[in-house]
């Protein structure tokens, strides 16, 4: 994603110029590249218990903690459409 | 000599002052790169809501707030005018008028797909949209649609490169 430097809402204006989302990287690797490396991954989220004490290890990165949100989950039907699933 | 010295002095803190000011309200260009990796199934939501803007918002007490839209009003209990921001552009430099309102809307009625939320946030069949002039729309409603602000609060807007290029996918559905 780039930047929008044309959006009108100055109180919302972008401060990063480009934003990538890396799906071709599994978790084990993503964790692995932001320990170890300056650039390669940023950020990953969703960290297992163990991994967040080997990431605080590493001079490269830091873990961020947040408290969750209550979580809903939800399933919807598509009543249209004959033999959907 | 030396009251002169004094007065440009102060002129020119008056200056630095004023241009001080202006500083302030400009904001500082984007910038830098941040690569994420983020498995989290539902993280196309948060992207979506960064990509695309509304016409309204509704904040965190639920009071619908004017983000595209600066300002609505029910003429009768089918019909809403919505008045729509001026000098937004897109990042293409498309500008957002009442022509992307109507694009948009007539994508959102044609697929009446099975929304992410739920099927109640679909505009009723036989609800039509009016462009009174480029800042000024009008949307009708078969019924009294009490939601119907709601509804515009999820309905994304995009420009015509999205439409050209993309649009909204699932096509199976």
């Amino acid at each position: 994603m780039e930047a929008n430097t044309e959006y009108w809402d100055t109180s919302r204006f972008p401060r990063v110029q480009r934003i990538t989302f890396d799906n071709t990287l599994n978790q084990k690797d993503a964790v692995e590249l932001v320990k170890t490396t300056e650039g390669r991954v940023d950020l990953v989220t969703e960290l297992r218990p163990l991994d967040t004490l080997r990431v605080a290890e590493s001079p490269f990165a830091q873990v961020v903690k947040n408290r969750g949100s209550l979580l809903a989950v939800a399933g919807w039907f598509n009543m249209r459409q004959a033999g959907s699933r | 000599m030396k009251k002169c010295m004094v007065a440009s002095i102060i002129v020119m803190l008056c200056m630095l002052r004023w241009s001080d000011d202006g500083l302030g309200q400009e904001v500082p260009a984007p910038r830098g790169e941040l690569r994420i990796v983020d498995k989290n199934p539902d993280n196309w939501v948060s992207i979506t809501f960064h990509v695309f803007e509304h016409l309204v918002e509704l904040d965190k007490h639920g009071t619908l707030v004017p983000r595209l839209a600066t300002g609505w009003q029910w003429l009768d209990e089918r019909t809403l005018e919505v008045t729509l921001r001026q000098g937004v552009k897109f990042h293409n430099g498309e500008v957002f008028d009442a022509e992307i309102v109507r694009l948009n809307w007539e994508e959102n009625i044609r697929l009446q797909q099975p929304h992410m939320i739920g099927e109640f946030l679909n505009f009723k069949p036989g609800s039509r949209l009016e462009i009174i002039d480029a800042q000024t729309v009008r949307f009708i409603f078969p019924e009294p649609d009490g939601g119907a602000l709601v509804k515009l609060a999820l309905a994304h807007i995009a420009n015509r490169q999205f439409y050209r290029e993309l649009g909204w996918g699932e096509k199976s559905w």
